[in-house]
């Protein structure tokens, strides 16, 4: 025990430091008037709700600009917010002033949103992915996950570089598949909408959420049963999300408005050069000029409905968790590569289900990660932050390398596919090094400045594209144990024989 | 794990028949006390077929007296300890697939038994040193996992460590601007002025051969930003220069890594650990090799305050692995060009001196066959010329320039500046802080109790930043004392360092006594000196419980004293974590090895002492309503604390150094 204590522990710290190491670097629009970045996006968010009445949040008043930095994430991130803010006010009044501290820079206002990150990750982050390993625990596995959720350079990079608190709906995530995995539907049920009401990219994982407690119903056995489970889930959503929206449900005007703010469909169809199938494709069709917003908009939902539906569906007639998490994994790709308005954060999304499978398909997955955190690279060039990426995805790849790559060693041996797959990725690390290298230091022709970043996204696309089949094709193919509802306990339990065995 | 009684028995007799046979060879004297030690004396060890004992060749020790070596084959899985009774010992060296025994007739009041070759004598394992582990290392499973993180697939782990160091990126102290002004020097200047330029307050201080590396440097340095290479750019440090510098220490400390590589394949060997396996003893070795190269204390001086320590220690590492392997002469070399690097690692050449003229000059390589001794008084005076000619030529390369100029003089008063005070204005947690509390106290009683006390000890104890002052009560602390107090501290180390001849790790004994005595005595000891001692003793923590005792308890406090070094906010949680880290990753690789009782119930309540005196440090006095009237409290309250820590490990240590060889003790289960 005390190994196990002190090994977490270990990685705990090592987690800290490395992203202690990174909050040392600029933030997003540091030193960039007139709209910096997330970073001011998020203090502008303590100072609204710090200084104004909670039904003023959403909307557009002489004392809040939606213009500038308007709240346009769920109400449990301005709550977090409000929390923060208040922190803040008793650190120094001048972080949080109304109006007068529009753009607020200084060292010591940085440590403090930086020690609010780390707050924010020690209190929902670290023991959501504890949780997750003790789950895991029972089955011989994560301990792999834990180590991957924890030091997945991607997410520290994005929360403590650029400036987020994906950390927080990430880990209400993580803690949500944790309660299912243990077999406390409703539980997850409430901290899976907790997630969604941080922040509304969670929708990418609603779907499998969804899915699965459906299957679990119809498999209650009678419909009593079905209808039972049912009640109780829905009431568990439903007490949830009145609970958290009860502040705002005074008005009906302010509730709509709130609502509009989250679904903004005046942006773009993508940011920058993401590496989502639409930025792909419009290197080689102008889509902006084809098509308008709002039709962009449906064929966006249409395709991703489309894509997402038959892992969705087969996760409806296989309802373990083996399934569900493979299904995470493909429906969040899915809506990265053809969802409307992508940002390059949202890969995280991807990402931390990933991190989750990485016992499952430690060699796949891995290089999933490592090619997720070579698509931020034009993110953090932007940031300031290209060296600590450069630093901490080769300590990532390092760390796979040793720890995760020589299981699959056996396998690779074994069949000429994996031979095939280990040179393959041999070759893709190398492109990504090139192409990252020509980003940084290739001076690219005048006709086209961004041929380099372009090309990295197109070339991650392609990764995306094919670790999204190669998932499908994975939760396809696993094997299901029809008596049994969960066929990993059962995997498991054979897996224990076999070791007694020996 | 606990051997039956009759098994037992069975093993005594079939090594009291080993020796009855031996006599019969007449190769030995006759055994007459043989086994008789109470039951603390007993050999545990789980046997299979203790026939496989076979007697090997007769060989003669060091001074000449006969000595017996068994080999014992696989089959007999040796946990055993080391045998010692009456006036003779016996000492197995132990392994779990095999190993030798060896009977020899030495007086029990060496310390050392030195060592029978194996083969070739060059990987001689002295068998002194041989603490067993009560028991087979434990693997660290993680429950739920086929691998274990770190420390079997530690040997891989020594790359990616050197990693985060890029991190740290943008972030600079003072000491860059030195370096910054050094490889300006060196690079813009000539020979004849880099010990004479005075354009900048950081004057050249160290040896020449630094300056030809800082040179070295230079001309990569061009590559990056040549701003940086004007003497009179002073206080210049555009990102570009930073991130040269980074580099240069990321670099270099590839050295060190190297140097520790070499240090634990030394290690390893000499548990006779070498035959372990993949997954034996020689994972933990290769962690020890880790474990000095993540410390914590190297990382935050070199990677965050900026020194290029590691490279440093990675010469003396090199040396130290060369005289580990018994290869003196390139031994010497290494450490001649690091005193030429940096003239502290001076406080260790007692070491090298006396354990080169003893064991190397006198009594010369170990002979390959017995009859061969290299005793003649013309192979000592040969090799005392080769071992001459060596270092002077190094000396004479780094320091002939400037005496053909006739600027030594200039050099030497550069290099030891008397001029500063006994104690840095944060007091290195060493002897003299205690001493200086003790003053200020009877000062601070004296006043009580009305005594006469001069009035400037009042004036300089809550100055802090005074450079010389003063003792009120207690007598003056002159250079001259505290160099006299030094040798003396060091002296017993090498007077059994002088009495265990060709005992290479006796030797790292006393380079870290040497390290130890300097930094608790010396004169204006920065509290940096202390990693002089945590990484050498890093060393030894496999050979001996009771220094990797030591090892893990001074790691932490030495560690925990150079805070004060990072003061700015945004620094803290690296150094915390950066802390925490090394001492966990520490604790578990060398519990893994000796079990779990590492650190007794003394030690862990003062280390966990050392989270409320964080909390004082960080938080500052002021804050607790204490701020004005004493703003040096905090920091005096870390040095004095850990001075205690400190001088309660070098108390120890000198015991363990002079009682020697570990007492055997009963396994309890």
């Amino acid at each position: 025990m005390m190994t196990k204590g002190s090994n977490t522990a270990l990685v705990c710290v090592a987690a800290v430091l490395l992203r202690w190491c990174v909050s040392l670097h600029p933030y997003s629009g540091q030193g960039k008037p007139p709209m910096y970045g997330d970073y001011e996006a998020q203090r502008h968010w303590q100072e609204v709700t710090v200084n104004l009445p909670v039904a003023e949040w959403y909307v557009n008043t002489t004392d809040n600009d939606l213009q500038y930095w308007g709240l346009d994430y769920p109400p449990l991130t301005a709550y977090h917010s409000y929390l923060c803010g208040l922190a803040a006010r008793r650190v120094n009044a001048s972080f949080v002033a109304l109006h007068e501290s529009r753009g607020y820079e200084s060292e010591t206002h940085k440590l403090f949103m930086r020690y609010t990150v780390l707050v924010a990750d020690l209190l929902v982050y670290l023991p959501a992915a504890y949780c997750l390993m003790s789950v895991l625990a029972k089955w011989r596995a994560g301990r792999l996950e834990f180590v991957c959720l924890l030091l997945y350079p991607g997410l520290y990079l994005v929360d403590y570089g650029h400036f987020q608190y994906n950390n927080v709906s990430l880990g209400l995530f993580v803690m949500a598949v944790a309660a299912l995995t243990s077999g406390r539907d409703c539980i997850g049920a409430v901290l899976f909408c907790l997630a969604l009401n941080y922040k509304q990219m969670e929708l990418y994982h609603a779907l499998p959420f969804f899915f699965y407690l459906l299957g679990t119903c119809f498999r209650q056995g009678g419909v009593l049963g079905l209808l039972w489970k049912m009640t109780k889930l829905g009431c568990c959503v439903v007490l949830t999300f009145s609970a958290v929206w009860l502040p705002f449900a005074s008005n009906a005007t302010v509730l709509s408005q709130a609502l509009r703010r989250l679904f903004p469909f005046e942006r773009g169809l993508f940011e920058d050069k993401v590496a989502s199938v639409w930025c792909s494709l419009s290197v080689f069709v102008k889509l902006k000029t084809l098509v308008d917003n709002r039709n962009m908009a449906l064929i966006c939902l249409l395709s991703t409905v489309v894509c997402m539906l038959p892992s969705s569906l087969h996760l409806v007639a296989r309802p373990t968790l083996r399934h569900l998490r493979y299904a995470l994994l493909n429906a969040s790709l899915v809506f990265f590569l053809f969802s409307y308005h992508v940002h390059e954060k949202t890969i995280l999304l991807a990402a931390v289900p990933a991190c989750m499978l990485v016992s499952e398909e430690p060699f796949m997955t891995t290089w999933f990660l490592t090619v997720s955190t070579a698509s931020l690279l034009p993110l953090m060039i932007q940031d300031g932050l290209t060296l600590p990426l450069l630093a901490l995805g080769v300590l990532f790849m390092a760390l796979t390398h040793h720890y995760i790559l020589p299981s699959t060693e056996k396998v690779a041996k074994r069949t000429r596919m994996w031979v095939w797959m280990r040179r393959t990725y041999f070759l893709s690390v190398a492109g990504l090094a090139f192409l990252t290298a020509a980003t940084l230091f290739v001076q690219p022709p005048d006709r086209l400045p961004d041929l380099f970043p372009v090309l990295l996204a197109i070339y991650c696309c392609g990764h995306f594209v094919f670790f999204c089949l190669y998932f499908h094709y994975c939760q396809f193919t696993l094997k299901y144990n029809n008596n049994n509802n969960n066929s990993a306990v059962s995997n498991n339990n054979n897996a224990k024989k076999h070791v007694q065995r020996k | 794990m606990c051997v039956s009684r009759r098994t037992q028995v069975r093993i005594l007799l079939t090594v009291r028949n080993l020796f009855l046979e031996a006599r019969g060879r007449g190769a030995l004297e006759p055994l007459t006390n043989t086994f008789t030690g109470g039951p603390s004396r007993r050999a545990h060890y789980k046997h299979r077929d203790p026939a496989l004992l076979i007697p090997g060749r007769v060989s003669q020790d060091r001074k000449g007296k006969n000595c017996q070596v068994f080999n014992c084959k696989l089959g007999l899985r040796f946990n055993m300890k080391l045998i010692r009774e009456g006036e003779r010992r016996k000492f197995v060296p132990r392994s779990r697939y095999g190993g030798q025994l060896c009977v020899s007739q030495w007086s029990p009041s060496e310390l050392s038994l030195g060592s029978v070759g194996t083969s070739g004598g060059n990987s001689l394992s002295s068998t002194h040193d041989m603490c067993v582990p009560r028991r087979r290392p434990r693997h660290n499973v993680w429950p739920g996992c086929d691998r274990n993180v770190l420390p079997q697939a530690a040997p891989h782990a020594r790359l990616p460590v050197i990693y985060p160091s890029f991190l740290f990126t943008l972030h600079r102290s003072t000491d860059f601007e030195v370096h910054r002004n050094w490889l300006a020097v060196a690079s813009s200047l000539p020979v004849d002025r880099w010990y004479v330029d005075q354009t900048s307050p950081w004057t050249l201080d160290y040896p020449p051969l630094f300056a030809c590396f800082e040179l070295l440097l230079a001309q990569v340095a061009r590559f990056f930003d040549a701003a940086m290479l004007d003497v009179k750019n002073l206080n210049y440090a555009s990102p570009m220069t930073i991130l040269f510098q980074r580099l240069s220490v990321i670099v270099t400390d590839l050295v060190y890594a190297y140097g520790c590589r070499l240090c634990g394949e030394e290690v390893v060997k000499a548990g006779g650990m070498g035959g372990g396996g993949k997954k034996g003893v020689a994972s933990v070795g290769a962690a020890v090799a880790v474990v000095l190269f993540t410390n914590a204390g190297l990382l935050l001086v070199d990677h965050i305050h900026f020194q290029y320590n590691g490279f440093l220690f990675g010469v003396l590492f090199l040396s130290i692995a060369k005289m580990l392997q018994r290869k003196e002469i390139q031994s010497a070399i290494y450490f001649s060009v690091l005193l030429n690097l940096k003239h502290i690692y001076l406080y260790l050449a007692p070491a090298y001196f006396i354990y080169l003229l003893r064991s190397y000059v006198l009594l010369g390589p170990v002979p390959a066959r017995p009859d061969k001794t290299q005793n003649s008084l013309a192979s000592r005076v040969f090799r005392l010329i080769k071992l001459g000619a060596v270092v002077v030529l190094i000396f004479g390369l780094s320091f002939g320039p400037f005496i053909a100029k006739g600027q030594l003089q200039q050099v030497l008063t550069r290099l030891f500046p008397f001029k500063r005070g006994l104690c840095h204005a944060y007091w290195a947690p060493n002897f003299w802080a205690l001493y200086n509390i003790a003053d200020k106290l009877l000062v601070l009683a004296g006043g009580r109790l009305g005594w006469a006390v001069g009035e400037g000890g009042v004036a300089s104890m809550t100055g802090g930043l005074v450079q010389e002052y003063s003792h009120a009560v207690l007598p003056s602390v002159s250079p001259g004392a505290t160099l006299v107090v030094t040798a003396l501290s060091i002296l017993p180390s090498l007077i059994v360092l002088w009495r265990s001849p060709n005992n290479p790790w006796q030797f790292v004994r006393a380079v870290v006594m040497c390290g130890f005595g300097s930094f608790m005595f010396g004169w204006h000891v920065h509290e940096k000196a202390v990693l002089m001692v945590v990484l050498p003793l890093g060393l030894l923590c496999l050979l001996r419980k009771a220094e990797a005792q030591v090892f893990v308890f001074l790691s932490a406090v030495g560690h925990f004293s150079l805070f004060p070094l990072f003061f700015t906010p945004q620094e803290t949680p690296i150094k915390v974590t950066a802390l925490l880290l090394h001492a966990l990753f520490t604790l578990q690789v060398l519990r893994a090895h000796w079990g779990q009782t590492l650190l007794n119930t003394l030690e862990t309540l003062y280390l966990l002492g050392l989270v409320p005196l964080s909390l004082l440090l960080e938080v500052g006095a002021g804050r607790l309503g204490l701020g004005e009237g004493l703003p040096f409290l905090p920091l005096m309250a870390v040095s004095v604390y850990c001075a205690l820590g400190v001088t309660y490990s070098w108390v120890k240590l000198s015991y363990l150094g002079l009682v020697g060889a570990p007492k055997l003790k009963r396994k309890t289960n």
